[in-house]
């Protein structure tokens, strides 16, 4: 983290609100980035993007080290569409087919990642979202995500054979047709 | 190495998504949130006890009042949650005993309440309409169709924000600090269901039964630290006729049974000027 970010974390921590608006502004792009892979709608990203603002103003004193703010509030973020989508009741039970929840995809119609992510399970797509769009590493998203790093690793990489399956569509080995997840 | 298909796809996507401008709409209500954040107009700095209990009713999910000491909110958390029984007729109370884990500056601790999944009016899937006021007025009571128990209000930032589950059916969480401390008050005429809280704790975290004029009240205190014997989150709740109660704050017991007791005598009131 840049040395004007944490030095404006230390003054939003003493009340400088500009501080705490550049914080934010600074981090838009990512809220914007992170919530709308993980949630459903435009509308649930900015839910999620603003509750997660009001709690990391009002709890950022107990932020003790500065350097790690993007992390801090990138945690909030995530617990914030975790907790949206199970309130909202949108995650899809695991035993479920997929062709059930989603539009169906014909073989003809090729998926492309973007739609391969939004058909994931949400824990998958928080970890791409963090690995990929954030550039985070596997050691930040397990203490983003409170996991361990083994267990990112194994969602990343469930995540891709799952993506690389859809891409390809290889409905012999159960394509998106018939892919439970 | 050569790159794979998804791999391709994958940096194609990034690139596009890293040069995506954010949607005015979207930064529009980024906006907003900074501006309607308490205590933002005005050049106060933040307290070490600031207003956790402000910003957590105020982010509070549609479907119930969060409280959160610090942030917290583990949708996978229940797993591993101890439940509490005993109380007088709250229904479920658990907290996950984080007793022998190590206390980390970078974790955040708390805990939460709220009406499950259905609410307090079994209105599950129902959209709620907020509204959010900054004093408790004669505008609050001809919205929700009554008079209530409310804090104080010369409290510092009060704040009322009111929940419409449907027609006559409201939660209605104040907010604000009483001589420094601050404290939430939910109050939810005719409730169906009973609170649930849920956090994480060093301790057991139900209290004895307190009486508030004649009513049994349970108390909680969620306790975070086992160093800092301030960062915690008590509760009382209760019901006094039609009112169902929780009365939340990082204050003390005494301080917030006293707090209580006021509340209570105004609905006493309200139901003998009937």
């Amino acid at each position: 983290m840049d040395s004007q970010m944490e030095l404006d974390v230390l003054r939003a921590q003493k009340g400088d609100h500009e501080a705490f608006t550049r914080l934010i502004k600074a981090m838009e792009p990512s809220f914007y980035r992170i919530a709308s892979t993980i949630m459903k709608s435009e509308t649930d990203s900015l839910d999620a993007a603003q509750e997660t603002i009001v709690k990391a103003y009002l709890s950022l004193h107990t932020l003790k080290e500065p350097r790690y703010f993007k992390t801090w509030v990138t945690r909030i973020l995530i617990r914030e569409c975790m907790r949206l989508l199970k309130v909202k009741n949108k995650v899809v039970p695991l035993n479920l087919d997929i062709n059930t929840q989603q539009p169906e995809a014909s073989i003809e119609e090729k998926l492309d990642v973007r739609d391969g992510i939004s058909r994931l399970e949400s824990e998958y797509r928080v970890v791409i979202s963090l690995y990929y769009l954030q550039d985070l590493s596997i050691k930040d998203i397990a203490e983003i995500i409170d996991q361990p790093e083994g267990t990112v690793k194994s969602r990343l990489s469930r995540a891709r054979k799952k993506l690389e399956k859809w891409l390809s569509n290889d409905t012999e080995a159960g394509g998106i047709r018939n892919e439970r997840i | 190495m050569k790159e794979s298909k998804l791999d391709r796809e994958l940096n194609a996507f990034v690139n596009q998504q890293r040069n995506t401008v954010v949607p005015a709409a979207f930064s529009k209500g980024i906006d907003q949130a900074l501006a309607n954040l308490p205590g933002f107009t005005e050049n106060k700095p933040l307290k070490k006890k600031s207003r956790k209990w402000l910003y957590s009713a105020a982010a509070a999910g549609f479907l119930g009042v969060g409280i959160l000491g610090s942030g917290f909110a583990s949708p996978a958390m229940a797993d591993m949650l101890i439940k509490v029984p005993g109380l007088n007729f709250i229904f479920s109370a658990v907290y996950k005993d984080v007793s022998k884990e190590q206390e980390d500056p970078h974790l955040l601790r708390g805990s939460q309440f709220h009406y499950g999944e259905k609410g307090p009016f079994n209105t599950e899937g129902v959209s709620v309409k907020v509204k959010i006021f900054t004093d408790y007025t004669e505008e609050v009571e001809s919205y929700i169709g009554m008079k209530i128990p409310h804090l104080d209000r010369n409290a510092d930032h009060l704040t009322i924000r009111v929940d419409k589950h449907g027609e006559k059916q409201f939660e209605i969480i104040e907010m604000g600090s009483l001589n420094g401390e601050d404290v939430v008050l939910s109050v939810v005429p005719y409730a169906v269901n009973s609170p649930q809280f849920e956090g994480q704790s060093v301790n057991p975290v139900i209290g004895p039964t307190i009486d508030i004029s004649g009513v049994k009240a349970d108390m909680l205190s969620y306790q975070f630290s086992q160093t800092d014997k301030e960062n915690r989150t008590n509760y009382i709740t209760w019901k006094r006729n039609k009112f169902t109660f929780v009365l939340a704050g990082t204050a003390s017991i005494e301080k917030l049974t006293g707090i209580a007791k006021n509340i209570d005598n105004q609905a006493i009131n309200l139901e003998k000027n009937k």
